[in-house]
């Protein structure tokens, strides 16, 4: 199993939202951080006092599947994030085990 | 020893008429200037009410900007009365506009008994009310700089003009033309040349797709709406009590409060019932909007209707709101806080309200049509409507396109995403809060 999180800029979400239901992934959550951007600064100016700002909202978005799924769960992150805009980073991490509260399930009971 | 300074500055104040004593003419009216006064102050206090309204209805990353611009065209709106705008509303009584009274100088007061500078207050904050429509209806994309320079033209040229045709001795008051505190003049004004803007600037970025569908752009602060509404709510006494510009009758003042009070609660309730009825829920936001649009609906006819006109004036209104907001939705016009449908529409419903509602033994110019008077009266506000609008619509289409050509309307779509707070000034309204997505 793997747990495929995706940082995107917020305005991407529809998008990536749209192609991860076309491609049949309907679950997924996501957060809302602070991320550097590169090149990207800004300046902030409060009663004449200058401070450099660095870190702009993005949204992270995390779907864990099965290891048959994730290529294609890669292709439509991709999908999404290219129709809106073309930012966006993919990583992919090892998911260990996935338990179901109600039900005590172990394992794959995922897509 | 601290409780000099505040004990110094009261006895200040208590001997001020000694100290600050002044050449008067003959004999100020001392109870009219003083309900004049306090009239000005409450509708000054709109401001702060358009403001929350504005910034509660929009995104957090664009607060301090409509703030900013709330605040600034206030500013302007004064400088740009004061230069030229009183001159051109009250100067003289040419049919189309005055003259004289440039910078304030060399002209009286043109009602007995009240301070030239009393009158002038009172009138210049109606200005800023008009001008501050527009920021709602552009909100959220117009350049600041752009907006400075229209909220400085149409304080000093457009309304002043308006005005002048209706209050100032102009034509429209000529042939009987009624609009007691300005359905047409102020809210009118504010809501046409807000249609105009919002038009031409077009909509926010992610408000609509390309099968026309409308999305979603929540405001982020409802509270704040909700405060905004109830000091709009009560500056609003002085908005249409303070139009008699005197305290001779205050039968008439009472009058009016009660209507401007009624109107507003009836529109308030047609609105949550229209909502719940049509959309399964009593929508807070819209109906906040319901009040307003029964204030706006009230300010023509407020003076010479009876109590129940003013129910029956205030609940049309909330009719003319909700769809107004689906309309404009059918037509691409992005209109973020729902002025063009309280100021613009509710402001014509309030205008024609007269020639329906008003009474002569009330002091109305002629009985409208459900007392006896037939169509004319309400031709003639229809007239007057259209007139101001057009011209308002034609002249601010001009200002707004010049306007794009020298500064540019619209900001880049960068910043538009990014935030007005942070491109256009520089400053984070909710510094140390995160502020999230929620689509």
């Amino acid at each position: 199993m793997k747990l495929v999180v995706a940082i995107f800029q917020p305005i991407q979400l529809p998008a990536v939202k749209r192609a991860l239901k076309e491609a049949g992934f309907a679950n997924l959550s996501f957060t809302n951080i602070l991320g550097t951007v590169p090149n990207m600064h800004e300046r902030q100016l409060f009663r004449g006092v200058e401070h450099e700002v660095t870190m702009f909202p993005k949204i992270r978005v995390e779907i864990a599947v099965n290891d048959e799924s994730v290529e294609q769960l890669i292709d439509a992150m991709i999908k999404g994030g290219r129709a809106s805009g073309g930012a966006g980073l993919i990583f992919v991490t090892e998911l260990h085990d996935c338990v179901i509260v109600k039900t005590g399930e172990h394992g794959p009971a995922l897509i | 020893m601290k409780s000099i300074v505040p004990i110094g500055i009261g006895c200040l104040l208590l001997f001020a008429p000694e100290v600050f004593a002044q050449d008067t003419e003959s004999s100020f009216n001392g109870l009219s200037t003083l309900w004049i006064l306090l009239a000005a102050f409450l509708v000054f206090f709109m401001q702060a009410g358009f403001g929350m309204v504005e910034a509660g209805l929009i995104r957090a990353k664009n607060a301090a900007n409509i703030l900013m611009k709330n605040l600034m065209d206030f500013c302007f709106a004064s400088l740009g009365f004061f230069m030229f705008g009183y001159a051109l509303m009250y100067g003289s009584e040419g049919s189309l506009f005055g003259t004289g009274g440039w910078f304030l100088l060399g002209v009286e007061s043109p009602v007995e008994g009240l301070p030239l500078h009393a009158f002038w207050l009172f009138q210049a904050v109606f200005v800023g009310a008009a001008a501050t429509i527009v920021a709602g209806g552009v909100a959220e994309r117009m350049k600041f700089a752009a907006y400075l320079a229209y909220s400085f033209i149409i304080s000093a040229l457009i309304y002043p003009i308006v005005g002048h045709w209706v209050w100032g001795g102009g034509w429209l008051s000529n042939i009987g033309f009624y609009d007691f505190a300005g359905s047409t003049v102020v809210h009118g004004v504010g809501g046409i040349a807000a249609l105009v803007g919002t038009w031409m600037i077009g909509p926010r970025i992610g408000k609509f797709n390309p099968d026309g569908s409308a999305n979603v752009i929540g405001g982020h602060n409802i509270p704040l709406v909700a405060l905004g509404v109830f000091i709009l709510w009560f500056g609003w006494f002085g908005f249409n009590a303070g139009s008699t510009l005197g305290f001779d009758n205050p039968g008439q003042i009472a009058l009016i409060a009660i209507n401007t009070n009624l109107a507003a609660v009836s529109g308030a309730i047609v609105v949550m019932t229209l909502a719940w009825v049509k959309f399964g829920k009593p929508d807070v936001a819209l109906t906040l909007n319901g009040v307003l649009a029964g204030l706006v609906g009230v300010t023509a006819p407020c003076a010479v209707i009876s109590p129940m006109a003013a129910i029956a004036i205030g609940a049309i209104a909330g009719f003319v709101v909700v769809y107004s907001v689906l309309l404009l939705d059918r037509l691409r016009l992005d209109d973020p806080v729902g002025a063009i449908g309280v100021h613009g529409f509710c402001g014509v419903w309030g205008t024609l309200a007269v020639g329906l509602f008003a009474q002569e033994t009330l002091g109305a110019p002629a009985d409208g049509l459900f007392f006896g008077g037939g169509w004319a009266p309400l031709g003639i506000q229809a007239l007057g409507v259209i007139a101001c609008l057009g011209f308002v619509a034609i002249t601010m289409a001009g200002v707004f396109k010049v306007i794009d050509l020298v500064i540019g309307l619209r900001v880049t779509e960068e910043a538009e995403l990014r935030g007005l707070d942070m491109r256009e000034h520089g400053i984070e309204s909710y510094s140390g809060f995160q502020i999230f997505i929620n689509e």
